[in-house]
């Protein structure tokens, strides 16, 4: 700004116009003293020498109004000619409402947003840019899902850590370069033509499951595929992500089978509720004797509905884990006779040889009563439903030091070594016509080792088919306080 | 008494003048010519409830609990008409009449299967293969079990 090359437009305007004026004002004196001399206009000399001055003043005020705003423009252009990436801090507002004025500040405005929107774009690049590097590697590796691009013909270009598992490889090794579908489809063993043919065929993304082995437990994978566009920073090429949803599908399925065994369950008492209701209801005439059997069997059959929804509530409760035992100290001998309570009539109306062995001294337990009997009840009452006619049950309890044992041991069907790891699953009932013919809702032995569980303990089971079985329920002892 | 009746009338038989448990009496039913019933039911309760129903409509009801026993008496003698429970031990509704179709008799009898809604029975293809006329599903009326038969028997009675 000091340097007299950058004196600004305008003061060298106001110079012009200043040396200009001064030059007219001294032609003006020099002609009025010349006429002043001759003795003309004596009286006007002193008008020509103050009226010019005035208007010369007054202009050149005028002048610097004028131009005193495209100065502040000048010098801020000027600036920036010097310093041209300092832009947003040299270049400011200007304080005027002539157009020239609104005009600069809105070239200004504009010249501020462009400059916030590369920032920002600027900054966005810098973290993406980042992103794709190693970070974003570390960040695939660390997914639960598996991620693989493919290029155009489907060889693996990238694979994170939990593709290389489902795809049965090192997740150290690389596979880069082999054929993905291949890799993929040679960890199933169940017929995959099928959602080959869909994966490969599907020109646009494309959603398929895919099943490792016959059975659902053997494994279910549902793999996705997205195609890439081709772009300035990628190649044509395919996303794949797996997941496995084996788990899933397995819930899927017990929950089916839950519906359908819940209902048929459900709807059995129902219907004999339905008939009974209505044969009495339509029949005026039926003897006092019969009337009363069929009071008899829609009570029961209400009882069994009531009994088997409180079941199911008793099982989903337990498995939530909300449900809280009340336990108290306990005698052994009350469990037991209340019990074989439960138990001696049908024992007595099958002819059930029934021996019950207790040691003379038995500790006191600290257990959920109602619990515990509902528990054993199940145990001996299957004993007793799944023994033929005249056969034997033994009910056995033996105390060890830290434990107390309850051995239910009967002469009956038994079961097969491919059912017994099901025995204890909710809904789970033998394939065995003979155990079929019995009415049971598969919940009791499920409902017994949750109980034992709760308490501590557990639930065992020996068997063999056609001889019989032998559940040990095991519950501890609480250590004595004295 | 009396309007429960009126409502049951025309439907359900009149009182029968005998115990419908007392097979002595069931023998002299037979000789008088009443249409044969075989009724395949595993539920002792539905199935009681099922004979008793129509052991009051005069039908002469043989009834066994699995579809074993019903396929043996079904080789032996003579029915008018099979009901069978779908789900059974052993030999199931849909077995059983497959096995009854295999006898080939010159005689063709009414079928009707007992199901429970919710298996999903592909009831054309067992009217198909397995000549079954009707399904009932449960929980059902005693009522409607009865019309169902009347209706079925009805031709021949008529």
């Amino acid at each position: 700004m000091s340097s007299p090359s950058s004196l600004s437009l305008s003061r060298r305007l106001i110079g012009v116009y200043l040396m200009f004026g001064f030059a007219c004002l001294l032609l003006v004196i020099a002609g009025a003293l010349a006429l002043a001399f001759r003795g003309q206009f004596p009286n006007l000399v002193p008008y020509v020498l103050v009226a010019p001055i005035v208007i010369l003043v007054a202009g050149a005020f005028a002048l610097r109004r004028t131009v005193h705003l495209h100065a502040a423009i000048e010098s801020q252009l000027s600036e920036l000619a010097f310093q041209p990436t300092a832009a947003t801090q040299i270049l400011e507002r200007v304080r005027d409402a002539n157009p020239i004025g609104a005009g600069w500040n809105t070239l200004i405005e504009q010249l501020a947003s462009r400059n916030a929107l590369q920032s920002l774009e600027s900054r966005l690049e810098e973290k993406l840019g980042h992103e794709t590097g190693q970070a974003g590697l570390e960040l695939l590796d660390a997914l639960p899902e598996g991620i693989a691009f493919t290029d155009a013909n489907g060889a693996i270009t990238f694979a994170n850590r939990a593709m290389m598992r489902l795809i049965g490889c090192d997740p150290d090794s690389s596979v880069t370069g082999t054929m993905f579908l291949e890799q993929l489809m040679s960890q199933s063993q169940a017929d995959v033509e099928e959602t080959w043919e869909r994966l490969e065929s599907a020109t646009r993304s494309v959603v398929a499951e895919l099943q490792l082995g016959a059975a659902t437990a053997d494994g279910v994978l549902r793999v996705a595929r997205h195609a890439i566009k081709a772009s300035s920073s990628t190649e044509e090429g395919y996303l794949w992500s797996v997941r496995d949803v084996t788990q899933q599908k397995l819930a899927d399925e017990m929950r089916n089978q839950f519906v359908f065994t819940a209902t048929h369950e459900l709807r059995t008492p129902l219907a004999n509720i339905k008939a009974y209701a209505e044969t009495l209801a339509q029949n005026d005439d039926i003897d006092v004797e019969r009337q009363h059997e069929f009071y008899n069997i829609l009570t029961s059959e209400a009882t069994r509905l009531g009994r088997f929804v409180d079941e199911l509530l008793d099982i989903s409760q337990m498995e939530s884990g909300s449900v809280s035992l009340r336990k108290h100290e306990t005698n052994i001998e009350r469990l037991v006779e209340e019990v074989s309570k439960h138990v001696m009539p049908e024992a007595r109306r099958k002819k059930i040889d029934f021996e019950l062995r207790l040691p003379p001294k038995m500790p006191k337990l600290n257990v959920d009563k109602d619990k515990v009997t509902a528990s054993l009840v199940n145990l001996l009452g299957n004993a007793i439903k799944y023994t033929p006619d005249e056969g034997k049950v033994r009910f056995e309890v033996v105390v060890n030091e830290h434990d107390v044992e309850f051995h239910i041991e009967d002469t009956g069907y038994g079961i097969s070594e491919e059912e017994l790891p099901k025995l204890f699953q909710k809904f789970f009932r033998s394939d065995d016509a003979r155990i079929r013919e019995v009415s049971g809702s598969g919940l009791g032995l499920a409902f017994t080792q949750d109980v034992a569980r709760l308490h501590g303990g557990k639930v065992t089971v020996l068997s063999e088919l056609n001889k019989g079985s032998r559940f040990v329920m095991t519950l501890p002892v609480p250590p004595k306080s004295e | 008494m009396g309007f429960g009746f009126q409502e049951a009338g025309p439907i359900f038989c009149t009182t029968l003048d005998r115990d419908p448990r007392r097979p002595g009496e069931r023998e002299v039913l037979m000789e008088t010519n009443a249409k044969r019933i075989l009724l395949a039911e595993d539920n002792r309760v539905m199935g009681d409830v099922m004979r008793f129903n129509l052991e009051r409509c005069k039908y002469d009801v043989t009834w066994v609990t699995n579809g074993k026993a019903a396929l043996e008496l079904l080789k032996e003698q003579e029915f008018d008409i099979l009901l069978t429970d779908y789900q059974m031990p052993g030999l199931n509704g849909q077995e059983l009449c497959a096995g009854f179709k295999e006898l080939d008799r010159d005689r063709k009898i009414p079928i009707v299967m007992i199901s429970a809604r919710g298996l999903e029975l592909d009831v054309d293809r067992l009217r198909e293969d397995l000549e079954i006329v009707q399904v009932l599903y449960k929980p059902f009326s005693p009522r409607t079990l009865v019309e169902l038969v009347q209706m079925l028997l009805a031709p021949a009675t008529a």
